[in-house]
């Protein structure tokens, strides 16, 4: 008879060294799996971070732009990709990265990305000079409806006196059919620089506006025979 | 009481006992091929396969089959050198035995076999007829020109024999009957019908065809090979049995017996 304990340990031997390689396949098979599956997240998960990082940025932007001037609001809007027609509106970017101590706008960190070096140099070019981008700047602005850039415009108002922001807002004011306030800011404006005809132009329109025809039609009778201007004399035959 | 796997191993002892023979499809056909041959008048047959294909059983029993139609002789053991084999190729001739202290002239024994011709014709079974060196294979030769006594020749077959094989016998006009290696239809028709004969039913049916291709493939077909491998396979079996039955399935024999016997047999190692 054969000694079976001896027989059978080598046999445990055997069995574990048949199986080894299988063993072996395992394992590297479950190490490939591992590193394709690690592999495929880190793309999803890069992909998914990028994404959400775009939608972050997207939001912000937004968000940002709600706060703007609707004109505003469209710049950052068009951080999208543009055709090259709307390209050549860029000129209102570049103003807003003119430096002007009132402009809150240009301080938003939403419009920094529109400084890019792809859009600036073509932005200059085409940019007329720079008082007139000033201009612009407040026209831009007649268009939001933003409570807070009103404020905040105010408020740099009565730091500075700058008429340019008196101005803007009463020519805003009057086009949003808030006469009333139009009327003061006019007023404002000309307590400041009362040689500014467009202010003299808002606050009798204004007046007009809010059924002081009269008192409207002595203020411009009094800025005509002071300037004999011709805007002033079409607006007073319009209120008559 | 006695084991059912005690019995099952002395099935599987080797031996050329022609009672043992079992008739396999390839077997059957060697033995028609071999009788066939042995009616033609042809002075030489080669008979030759791998060791354990069975040419030795195969001999043993046409000897038994034809011992009654023919004057029919298997030497099994073959002879150590020239004068024992014409000692014994003597005594089939005359039926007597050579006289102590006297040797046979060659010459003498052809003339003597040319005499015979027409009136007897002897067949002798050659038995590992490889041992036979190339100058006696020679003087076979010679004898079986007299077309008195027909030889056939049983070798193993490997590299070098197959040398000798094709030197010595194919260059003539012999008729060669080759046995292959079982394949493993045989294999498992040889074990169940040894099984069978000693009513061992049930250790039969516990042999599977899963577990019969582990064992083919361990034994490559060889009936020799198989024979130990089933002993050694029955003797554990037996063990576990008698010691541990717990360790042993009684309606299949097991994957890691089989291996066990291989591993003790040397057919695998650690």
């Amino acid at each position: 008879m054969y000694d079976i304990d001896r027989l059978e340990k080598q046999w445990s031997r055997y069995n574990k060294k048949r199986k080894r390689p299988l063993y072996i396949s395992l394992f590297l098979l479950t190490l490939g799996i591992a590193l394709a599956a690690e592999v495929y997240l880190n793309d999803t998960l890069r992909d998914s971070l990028i994404a959400l990082l775009q939608k972050d940025s997207r939001h912000q932007t937004v968000a940002a732009a709600e706060k703007l001037p609707p004109s505003e609001a469209n710049v950052s809007v068009e951080n999208e990709p543009m055709k090259s027609e709307e390209k050549a509106n860029i000129p209102k970017v570049v103003i807003e990265v003119e430096p002007n101590p009132y402009d809150v706008a240009s301080k938003e960190p939403v419009l920094e990305p529109v400084e890019s070096l792809e859009r600036v140099p073509e932005a200059k070019s085409d940019s007329p000079k720079p008082e007139s981008a000033h201009k612009k700047m407040h026209l831009d602005i007649l268009d939001t409806s933003s409570v807070t850039a009103y404020k905040d415009v105010e408020s740099r108002f009565y730091q500075t006196h700058d008429t340019d922001d008196s101005l803007f807002l009463a020519r805003s004011y009057f086009n949003r059919g808030e006469y009333k306030k139009a009327e003061y800011w006019a007023l404002q404006t000309n307590k400041v620089d009362n040689s500014i005809e467009e202010s003299w132009l808002l606050f009798a329109h204004a007046k007009a506006k809010l059924g002081q025809k009269q008192d409207a039609i002595k203020v411009l009778k009094s800025y005509i025979i002071k300037t004999n201007s011709i805007e002033a004399k079409r607006l007073l035959e319009q209120i008559k | 009481m006695k084991s059912r796997y005690e019995v099952a191993k002395n099935v599987f002892i080797d031996s050329v006992d022609v009672d043992d023979y079992i008739d396999l499809s390839t077997s059957v056909s060697a033995f028609r091929q071999l009788q066939y041959s042995i009616e033609k008048p042809l002075k030489m047959i080669l008979l030759f396969g791998r060791p354990g294909t069975g040419k030795s059983i195969l001999l043993n029993r046409i000897a038994m089959k034809l011992k009654k139609a023919k004057e029919i002789h298997y030497f099994e053991t073959p002879s150590t050198n020239e004068k024992e084999f014409f000692h014994k190729l003597f005594k089939v001739l005359t039926n007597q035995e050579l006289p102590s202290n006297t040797d046979i002239n060659f010459s003498s024994l052809v003339n003597y076999c040319k005499g015979l011709r027409g009136e007897r014709e002897i067949v002798i079974l050659l038995d590992e007829a490889q041992m036979y060196g190339p100058e006696m294979m020679e003087k076979i030769r010679l004898i079986s020109d007299t077309r008195v006594i027909k030889f056939i020749v049983s070798l193993h077959k490997t590299e070098d024999e197959d040398l000798i094989a094709k030197e010595h016998f194919q260059s003539r006009i012999w008729e060669v009957i080759e046995l292959k290696n079982a394949t493993l239809e045989d294999q498992i028709a040889y074990v169940h019908k040894k099984l069978l004969k000693k009513n061992l039913f049930e250790v039969a049916n516990s042999i599977k065809e899963k577990e019969m291709r582990l064992i083919h493939s361990f034994t490559r077909g060889n009936f020799r090979e198989c024979n130990k491998l089933f002993y050694t396979i029955f003797e554990i079996c037996e063990y576990y049995d008698t010691h541990e039955p717990s360790k042993i399935r009684y309606d299949r024999i097991s994957k890691k017996v089989i291996e066990m016997a291989a591993l003790k047999l040397g057919y695998i190692d650690v």
